[in-house]
């Protein structure tokens, strides 16, 4: 029995009151300390969970969605494809690069504990302004551990996205998409639901790392311990055998269940897989594996040691599995049993010290926080900034922020090549494209736009489900699922929880119009300034996977000869709130937001997945932040070829140049066409009703901008590469 | 005599004893154990920056190395000690 | 034919290069883990293939260099056997001296993956099917590829044709602008005195499918078929 007189935890008083009714008794401190794990926010979803269930998880391929390890989809031919988001921003706060490779190693873990074969890697990451040598810090260690640990691993890091806020100052975030392939007969799911089964801890030994990892999730970075406790270190060498030896066991088809051990360590483990198989599990402590001595039973329940695997199997089949652990010399440990008790008991040295119902641990009560609408929705300002008096000028202003220069920086420390199977690597596409079969591949995006979310958290957050879905359908691919990372401030905060509250709404109310399903998803509270107590923007992140089936539907940003005209799809319009542009005018807390017309988004996005389909479209980009300029000279950088447009034949109402060329809106897409198919594409585009528009050609080494007759601007490609979209590399190599 | 020399300052940045050393347990485990130096017990890997620093005498080149070490961040206290060593 | 590809633990490039093997020459590759006693000489080559050995622990390559399948390498080095080293492979053969050198970390201290062009500097056993000083496309992905050894043998290396690749651009001219890693010489990949042991950078698995290359190139499966090709003429004679 545990001697401490009082153990650190963040139960409220009421959820003291009703554990202590469910059981007829005060708990001791060990089961405090596993309901504290299994009940923080991280683990227990306690704040958002009635909410999540607004968001629609049917869908034609998906076998499995919220609540297993990962989204299941079937890709045809005995095929899944598996997919799931991780965060560790707390941890990357304090310790970027331990805390961004134990956010890989987390990823990886629920692919592979569904029995699945992680494939690729994306990151997406936010920190405050680059001025700031702290973020430029965080921002150099959060890469090489990301860098380190996927490396090492031999998973390729395929993709990602990056931006810039000072919002994120004191709380960066870090995200990382994860996806994976297998067979369908060989899913594999966290339960344990065969009584007489037994445990097998597979991994790491367990230590005193990460102890009250997830409560420290689940608190501002004010309250983090001042000690030692809090991080994990990253592995990736033994995670790399654990993937290995784990998938020789899975194929022996004689593993019952597996979990991995992520936040809330064995206590939250042990619980779901007990709650998942409506069974009861029994437990030795003595018998796990441990790398220090002297450790309290509450120390090695809560552990968030890194690199640990639960397996649950029929005791006849150890020495089976056990042989495929010790080929690569896997420490493991038999350290409990599967009951039919309900209950969650511990044992330690022969005295039972911890017995509690299943379903008081699995399911902490739910909050319902309080909102308020912010009032600063309703007071801001709807004004336009003056035209500015130099286009070149402003052109070249708003393309050196750093959200939008050129992240070869980053993607070039990342392996992105091993598995020979990348098809679309980072920087040709918004979207990566790995091969899962001959034939056959999937796009994987990521994306989030907080300026608009927070200006409009009902079109910002479904914008980013739009344009997470634009960015697959460039590539080729017919999208299939999403995940949604919802990070925000502080749940207690009600004009956070109202945020969060409508940003659950529009993106609910979006995947369910255009008919795509949401297979997994995490929420991350708690983000915001230690002492002022300001919440981070709202910042949804949505990763979109597609399908595409041949090889001649692929497609990227790179530009071809035989393919000269450009063409817009779709109209731009007005709306230049939270925009890039105005961001680098200083005029960011003003103006109308990118507007999502759900049926015009449904149709525009019909429009190019058929014309791609019929063999019309060349290069394909989709136009989101920066603007339509940014897209096109996106795809006249990575080609080195050179181009011209006429502003006054872009879809539009608009009579500015800014707005034309910097206005965000959705619905749109840049594509490349042979002069001759041009008729059959407008005949196509009337059947949808979206204006498509030859808006200039590829040709020579500048990018030449004409308003009719009139030339505003010409500017060499190498110019525009190597002093304009060079911020990052300026910034993180030292020369700003 | 001159009041400003020049001091060789180590800086031993090293993994907290409490926390894992992966590297140190795959050196153990792989390299000495495995191939019969199995009088090793423990192995744990360490950084030395040395830096030649101007001061008045080898405490005042100590106390700079220390606020290089904590304004520059060359290592980070929450994972690593760091041990600073100073000959003349 | 057939050819031996050494796994070790954390080499993560072995399916890539059997593939290319297998499915793509028609040659029967075999994985062979490297706690197995089975004797290499039966097979007519010998691939150690990227990864992170050991997790490039104390250094990269040293942990696996004392593996027992490294000594029966060493043997059938001296008789000849074509041996071929990638990325994590190369710096495995030099930590056991099966090639001269050191591995350095990049000049820049950072992962490196990007295609790169190299200058086929001497047509060999393992180059025999380029035409000379072509210039050649591949991906790098390491943090340890800066190529080091002394003057004298550098010398050495030049005299005896050793020097196989150089990182150049896209013409062959070698300089400081087109060395990735700081490679002494521009040098990417070098061969022992003898010339059956190449120890290369550069992935050559990862440029043998046209659809994986930005520039819809496959040399990289030419550098096993240049050895393939040279082993049957060795065999019929």
């Amino acid at each position: 029995m545990s001697t401490i007189e009082s153990i650190n935890h963040s139960l409220t008083d009421n959820e003291l009151e009703c554990i202590e009714k469910s059981l007829n008794r005060k708990p001791n401190n060990v089961e405090l300390s596993m309901i504290d794990a299994q009940w923080s926010e991280h683990c227990s979803y306690k704040s958002s969970k009635s909410l999540l269930k607004l968001l629609p998880t049917k869908g034609k391929r998906v076998l499995f969605g919220p609540g297993y390890e990962a989204g299941v989809l079937d890709v045809d031919n005995g095929q899944v494809l598996t997919m799931h988001i991780e965060s560790h921003n707390h941890p990357s706060a304090i310790d970027p690069y331990g805390g961004a490779a134990t956010g890989v190693g987390g990823v990886l873990r629920d692919i592979l504990s569904i029995g699945t074969r992680p494939i690729a890697v994306l990151d997406s990451l936010r920190f405050g302004n680059l001025s700031n040598p702290n973020n430029r810090w965080l921002l150099q260690n959060v890469v090489r551990g990301i860098a380190d640990y996927g490396n090492c691993v031999g998973i390729p890091t395929i993709g990602g996205e990056l931006s810039f806020d000072s919002c994120f100052d004191t709380n960066c975030l870090v995200d990382v998409v994860s996806i994976g392939v297998g067979k369908k007969k060989q899913l594999i799911f966290s339960e344990a639901k065969n009584v007489g089964d037994i445990f097998v801890l597979l991994g790491n030994s367990t230590g005193r790392d990460g102890i009250h990892g997830s409560s420290f999730a689940s608190k501002d970075l004010e309250d983090i311990p001042t000690d030692r406790s809090a991080v994990q270190i990253p592995d990736p060498f033994i995670k790399k055998l654990i993937i290995e030896g784990t998938m020789d066991a899975l194929n022996t088809g004689l593993v019952s269940g597996l979990k991995d051990l992520g936040g809330g360590g064995l206590a939250c483990c042990l619980s779901e897989v007990s709650d998942m198989g409506n069974t009861g599990v029994e437990v030795n402590l003595e018998k796990i594996h441990l790398r220090e001595s002297g450790m309290e039973p509450y120390e090695i329940l809560i552990s968030e040691s890194q690199e640990r695997m639960l397996f649950i199997i029929n005791p006849d089949n150890l020495d089976t599995i056990s042989k495929c652990f010790d080929k690569y010399n896997l420490q493991y440990s038999i350290i409990g049993k599967v009951t039919d008790t309900k209950h969650v008991i511990i044992i330690n040295n022969g005295d039972m010290i911890v017995d509690l119902p299943t379903e008081l641990i699995a399911n902490a009560p739910l909050i319902n926080w309080p909102k308020t609408k912010p009032k600063y929705l309703d007071s801001k300002s709807v004004s336009k900034p003056e035209l500015p008096v130099d286009i070149k000028e402003t052109l070249l202003k708003v393309l050196s922020s750093p959200n939008l220069a050129d992240k070869s920086w980053i993607f070039q420390q990342y392996d992105h090549e091993v598995g020979t199977n990348t098809i679309v690597k980072p920087g040709e596409s918004g979207a990566s494209v790995i091969r899962i079969a001959p034939e056959k591949f999937i796009a994987i995006s990521v994306d989030g736009n907080p300026s608009h979310c927070y200006l409009d958290p009902y079109n910002g957050s479904a914008g980013v489900v739009a344009e997470a879905m634009r960015n697959v359908i460039s590539v080729g691919a017919e999208p299939i699922a999403m995940l949604d990372h919802l990070q925000f401030g502080n749940p207690s905060n009600s004009d956070v929880f109202w945020t969060f509250n409508e940003t659950i709404k529009s993106i609910s109310d979006f995947c369910s119009y255009i008919g795509i399903p949401c297979v997994g998803g995490k929420v991350s509270f708690y983000n915001e300034d230690a002492k002022t107590h300001e919440a981070i923007k709202p910042s949804p992140v949505i990763s979109v996977a597609g399908l595409i089936k041949g090889e001649h539907n692929l497609r990227t940003r790179k530009l071809h000869p035989s393919r000269p005209l450009i063409v817009m799809v779709g109209e731009t319009f007005d709306e230049l709130g939270g925009s890039e542009y105005y961001s680098s005018i200083g005029h960011s807390q003003a103006g109308i937001v990118p507007q999502l017309n759900f049926e015009l988004e449904k149709r525009a996005q019909k429009l190019v997945r058929d014309s791609i389909k019929v063999g019309l479209f060349g290069a394909v980009n989709d136009c989101s932040k920066g603007g339509l300029i940014h897209s096109l000279l996106q795809m006249c950088t990575i080609s080195d070829m050179g181009a011209s447009i006429d502003l006054s034949s872009i879809p539009s109402n608009c009579k500015r140049w800014d707005e034309l060329l910097f206005s965000e809106s959705h619905s749109r897409f840049i594509t490349t066409i042979k002069k001759e198919n041009f008729t059959n594409l407008l005949n196509i585009s009337r059947n949808y009703d979206i204006p498509v528009s030859i808006i200039g050609s590829i040709g020579g080494h500048d990018l030449q901008v004409y308003n009719k007759d009139d030339k505003l601007l010409s500017y060499d490609l190498d110019y525009i590469r190597s002093y304009v979209y060079d911020s990052l590399s300026k910034f993180m190599d030292g020369r700003i | 005599m001159t009041t400003v020399s020049e001091f060789k300052i180590d800086l031993l940045i090293s993994p907290k004893p409490e926390l894992r050393n992966p590297e140190g347990d795959t050196i153990l485990q792989d390299l000495l154990l495995r191939n019969n130096f199995d009088y090793v017990t423990s192995v744990s890997v360490s950084k030395v920056i040395q830096l030649i620093v101007k001061a008045d005498d080898l405490d005042d080149a100590k106390n700079k190395a220390t606020i290089i070490c904590d304004e520059l961040r060359l290592y980070n206290p929450l994972v690593s000690s760091c041990t600073i060593r100073g000959t003349e | 034919m057939n050819v031996a590809i050494i796994q070790f633990p954390g080499t993560n490039c072995d399916m890539d290069t059997y593939r290319v093997f297998n499915d793509y020459l028609g040659v029967d590759a075999t994985l062979f883990w490297h706690e197995n006693t089975d004797n290499l000489e039966k097979y007519d080559a010998i691939i150690l293939p990227g990864g992170f050995s050991y997790g490039d622990r104390l250094r990269a390559g040293i942990i696996a260099a004392y593996s027992p399948v490294i000594k029966q390498l060493k043997k059938l080095s001296l008789k000849g056997k074509p041996i071929i080293g990638i990325c994590n492979g190369f710096q495995i053969l030099v930590e056991s001296s099966l090639l001269p050198g050191a591995l350095l970390t990049n000049s820049n201290l950072k992962f490196i993956c990007k295609w790169v062009n190299l200058k086929v500097e001497h047509n060999n056993l393992f180059t025999n099917s380029f035409q000379s000083d072509s210039v050649i496309r591949m991906p790098i992905a390491h943090n340890e590829g800066r190529y080091y050894v002394s003057d004298d043998k550098l010398q050495e290396l030049e005299r005896n044709n050793q020097i196989i690749l150089r990182y150049s651009d896209s013409d062959g001219n070698t300089s400081i602008d087109n060395n990735p890693n700081g490679s002494i010489s521009n040098i990417a990949a070098v061969s022992n005195a003898n010339g059956n042991v190449l120890g290369m950078m550069p992935h050559p698995e990862r440029a043998s499918d046209s659809l994986l290359s930005p520039y819809s190139t496959d040399d990289g499966i030419e550098i096993f078929r240049s050895m393939m090709l040279s082993l049957e003429v060795m065999i019929k004679e």
